[in-house]
């Protein structure tokens, strides 16, 4: 009774467990740093940031060779 | 309708592979513990599940992990070396019968705890991994807790699911797996997410760790109260009152007392005199001889080397005669004593290589676990609170291992093995993240100052 009983309990915590896991994306792919609020708060900022650097820095040097 | 139903839920978790193939090393994990194949008498026993499942998780990462950033460690190369190790000392093995027997299954738990790092790429997976773990082993321990409580138990009388002593079904090792488990219960009982900590999460790991401490009770396994005693000091570290705890934990232990059965305090008084017990004094004799063997044999006898070792030694044995106890000294002839101590398990097996190796695989597990403790501490930020308090939780079910282990041969025992995994895992994860966030902030700086050169040109 007693092992019925416990196999029971923890058998339906662990069906329910896997059942959670399965509908769950961060199960097979995490971005280092998605989980991390902190970074990602400010992720897309700093990324749109970098890209209009990036772009300024390329129109720039564009220029530079249709001078030359 | 247990045989059913436990054929079903392994069925379900091959089933449930299919969509996920994580689901596979979960369902390897609960197999290799619970062993559902003996408890079960038809339908489980008739597949090779353990095996189907061993396949199956390989198969699954093999075909759907990204394997990119697959990682394999210093800590992996040493279970390889210890496994290649094993293999060769097989070949000189003093009985290569038994030897091949023990390679058996010690094969499997060590290629299991190299692989299962691997798969542990995510959160939520090292989570799920340890989850599993706790709550199969939890089946064991809830079963055997409550028999305790209901007044059943006693040393070699506790009747487990199965009782073959095989894997965790061995009362002495289930007593450390049990007290093992109470870091990582806790662990689960602030930082789960698969069951976010509330009321039902914290009642049923407060039972459970009741359940974990009425083990070494129930199973009178005096290496259990050692355990115990071992992990109320480790969590002296971690506790916020200490003053609060220390107080908590003296009346819980007195309160305790009374309800002990007195065959209990029988067997634990037997800790101090080393004389009068016989599975004391053979441990004392066969840890000599192992050293004496490993002296002539410095490169290991193969698994169960201890067969050869035969001793003689004066014990008082008491025995009634005429309605009075008489105690005389007598010589007693032991043979074919098992180590009694992982430590000299490794020493006779695998010679000074092998030992060397495995107190390696563990030093390094405590001293990785302690820097990701120390370096993850004061980190603010909500999803790097879970890291630190894991890695300590895993730390402590290390050295409660290595305490027990000091009293069982249980060197190659795959739950802890699995342990080992989980540390593994953990540390890549946490290098992983540390490198990626690094790297991040690099590229940030490396931007920032391209944009401002570009801002002002350098030669007008």
């Amino acid at each position: 009774m007693i092992d019925y009983l416990a196999l029971a309990l923890t058998h339906a915590l662990i069906v329910i467990a896997l059942l959670r896991i399965l509908t769950r994306d961060e199960l097979d792919r995490e971005d280092p740093l998605a989980s991390d609020p902190a970074v990602t708060a400010e992720g897309p900022v700093a990324r749109a940031k970098q890209r209009r650097a990036r772009r300024r820095h390329r129109q720039g040097r564009d220029e530079g060779r249709e001078d030359a | 309708m247990l045989d059913a139903a436990l054929f079903l839920t392994v069925m379900g978790m091959f089933l449930l592979g299919l969509r996920r193939p994580f689901i596979w090393v979960l369902a390897y994990l609960y197999i290799d513990i619970l062993a559902p194949q003996k408890i079960g008498w038809t339908l489980t026993p008739m597949l090779p599940i353990s095996f189907i499942a061993f396949l199956l998780a390989f198969a699954g990462w093999a075909v759907a992990d990204p394997k990119a950033e697959t990682r394999f460690t210093l800590r992996q190369g040493i279970l390889a070396a210890l496994l290649v190790y094993c293999f060769l000392s097989m070949q000189w093995a003093d009985f290569p019968v038994d030897a091949a027997f023990k390679w058996e299954w010690v094969w499997k738990a060590l290629v299991f705890a190299i692989f299962l790092p691997v798969t542990l790429i995510t959160r939520l997976r090292i989570e799920a991994a340890a989850l599993v773990l706790t709550l199969t082993a939890g089946a064991i321990i809830i079963s055997a807790g409550m028999k305790t409580a209901l007044g059943g138990g006693g040393y070699g009388s506790l009747y487990f699911f199965v009782n073959d002593n095989s894997n965790i079904y061995e009362s002495s090792t289930l007593a450390t797996v049990a007290i093992a488990l109470i870091p990582i219960i806790l662990w689960f009982m602030r930082h789960g997410t698969i069951f976010p900590p509330d009321r039902r999460v914290r009642t049923f790991g407060g039972a459970l760790i009741f359940a974990c401490l009425l083990i070494p009770v129930g199973t009178e396994a005096r290496t259990g109260l050692v355990c115990i005693a071992v992990l109320g000091l480790l969590m002296l570290r971690d506790v916020k009152n200490r003053m609060m705890y220390l107080m908590a934990a003296g009346a819980v232990g007195v309160m305790a007392l009374p309800f002990l059965p007195a065959s209990y305090y029988e067997r634990m008084a037997t800790l101090g005199s080393v004389e009068s017990d016989q599975s004391a004094s053979t441990r004392m004799q066969v840890w000599s001889w192992t050293l004496d063997y490993a002296a002539e044999n410095p490169l290991g006898g193969g698994f169960d080397a201890y067969r050869g070792n035969e001793f003689t030694y004066r014990l008082p044995v008491t025995r009634e005669e005429g309605g009075a106890l008489v105690t005389e000294i007598e010589n007693v002839t032991d043979s074919g004593r098992a180590y009694h101590s992982s430590f000299f398990e490794m020493l006779g097996e695998q010679g000074w290589p092998g030992l060397i190796m495995w107190l390696a695989l563990h030093a390094l597990g405590l001293f990785q676990m302690e820097r990701i403790r120390r370096r993850w501490r004061d980190r603010e930020a909500p999803a790097e609170q879970w890291q630190g308090p894991l890695a300590s939780a895993l730390q402590f079910a290390n050295i409660i291992y290595l305490v027990g282990a000091s009293f069982q041969g249980i060197a190659y025992q795959p739950v802890f093995l699995m342990l080992i995994g989980l540390q593994i895992a953990l540390s890549t994860y946490c290098a992983k993240h540390d490198s990626a966030r690094l790297e991040v902030e690099r590229k940030a700086l490396r931007d920032a100052r391209r944009a401002a050169a570009s801002g002002k040109p350098a030669m007008p």
